[in-house]
This record gives structure tokens, C-alpha cells and sequence, in this order.
């Protein structure tokens, strides 16, 4: 599983941190940390909490394009 | 929306999933030996096996209800499944009334026929309602 910079980015331009997402969706700042960095698979159900909390879609979080070169 | 932190549950449940696993082994091996190793009589050993036989009907019972006891075979393999199964308490059966407790041969067979057809019964019984109780929730594809 490849590293999740997207939320990373959506946290930025809400200028949260990990914690503060954390503290919005109910879970600890570890998971928001094992998410980010690919080693955590979340379920459908914390995916979208983290999506509404960030006033994102699932798509702009989650979505992978694979790069085709 | 306030959640639980599923990442710690499920890790939590996997640890201690794991643990009863050992533990269950564990408690097989250990009335094993006392029967046959330390040739102790059930009576010795009563509180250990009733401990084990609720551990290990806590599990059947709970994968049946949940709809999970062989539900995800298909159905030749269900058979299959259950027919070893049958297969190996008679042998376990027959071995232990007629080798080890040198119990007369009808009387061994005759144990060992009763014994296949109730584990039988009782296997497909569960196999049926686990079956049912998977389906339900939801619409069946027409």
C-alpha cells in the first residue's frame, strides 16, 4: 500500500494536524499517522468520516491513479 | 459522527483471537495427555474437559449463529467436509472402545454407529441453519 499524501494535503489546507483530524473523527493520532503513510487499510466507514471531516470526497482521498508511463 | 477506533478494535480482537487459539490448542493437548499419556480416568480430569468442551461448543455455536459454520463452501465440499469428519470420530471411536478399552466388537461397532449418525444429524442441522442464517439481512438474487 502506497503512502496516502492526499489527506496529507487536505489536512494542510485546513491547517490541521494529525491529532486535530484525530480528535474529528474519534480515532487516535497513530491511526491518522499509519493511514498516511500506507500502512493502514481503514474501513469504508472511517473513510468517510475522514472525508466529510476534511470536506472532501471519497475520490479526492482515496483514489488512486496509477501512473501510466 | 463519533467512532470507535476501529484500528485498535480489530487489532485488539486479532491479538486476543490469536491468544484463544493457543489457549484452545493448548487445552486439547493437555486432556489428551492426562487420557492417554497419564491414563487418568475422566473423573480426574472433569473441570479441564467441561472447560474445553464449552470452549470448544462456545465456538461452534457462535460461528453457527453468525452464519459462518461451513456456509462459505459449496455445498459438494460441505459434504465433503462432513463426511471426514464423520470418518474420523468413527475411527477415533471404534480405536479407542475397541483397541484401547478392549470392549466386545458388536458393542464397539454399535457404539461407533450411533455415534456417526447423531455427529451426521447434528452436523447437517448445523450446516442448515449456519446456511439459513447467512441469507438473511438481505434481498436474494433473483
Amino acid at each position: 500500500m502506497s503512502k496516502n499524501l492526499k489527506i496529507k494535503v487536505a489536512r494542510a489546507e485546513k491547517d490541521w494536524t494529525q491529532d486535530d483530524l484525530a480528535k474529528a473523527i474519534g480515532v487516535t493520532r497513530q491511526t491518522i499517522g499509519l493511514i498516511e503513510a500506507g500502512k493502514y487499510n481503514p474501513t469504508i466507514k472511517l473513510c468517510l468520516s475522514i472525508a466529510k471531516a476534511l470536506g472532501k470526497t471519497l475520490d479526492d482521498l482515496f483514489w488512486e491513479v496509477k501512473d501510466e508511463n | 459522527m463519533r467512532i470507535e477506533d476501529e484500528r485498535i478494535l480489530t487489532e485488539k480482537k486479532a491479538i486476543n483471537s490469536k491468544i484463544l487459539g493457543y489457549v484452545y490448542m493448548a487445552l486439547w493437548l493437555v486432556v489428551l495427555h492426562r487420557q492417554f499419556i497419564l491414563k487418568q480416568t475422566l473423573t480426574d480430569y472433569l473441570d479441564l474437559f467441561l472447560i474445553t468442551l464449552g470452549v470448544s461448543m462456545a465456538l461452534v455455536i457462535g460461528s453457527v449463529k453468525k452464519g459462518l459454520y461451513l456456509s462459505y463452501r459449496s455445498e459438494k465440499q460441505q459434504k465433503i467436509n462432513i463426511m471426514i469428519g464423520a470418518l474420523v470420530a468413527a475411527v477415533m471411536m471404534f480405536s479407542i472402545n475397541y483397541c484401547m478399552n478392549a470392549e466386545d466388537l458388536g458393542d464397539a461397532i454399535l457404539s461407533t454407529l450411533v455415534l456417526v449418525v447423531c455427529f451426521l444429524v447434528a452436523q447437517f442441522a448445523m450446516v442448515h441453519y449456519s446456511r439459513k442464517k447467512s441469507n438473511e439481512g438481505f434481498d436474494e438474487e433473483e
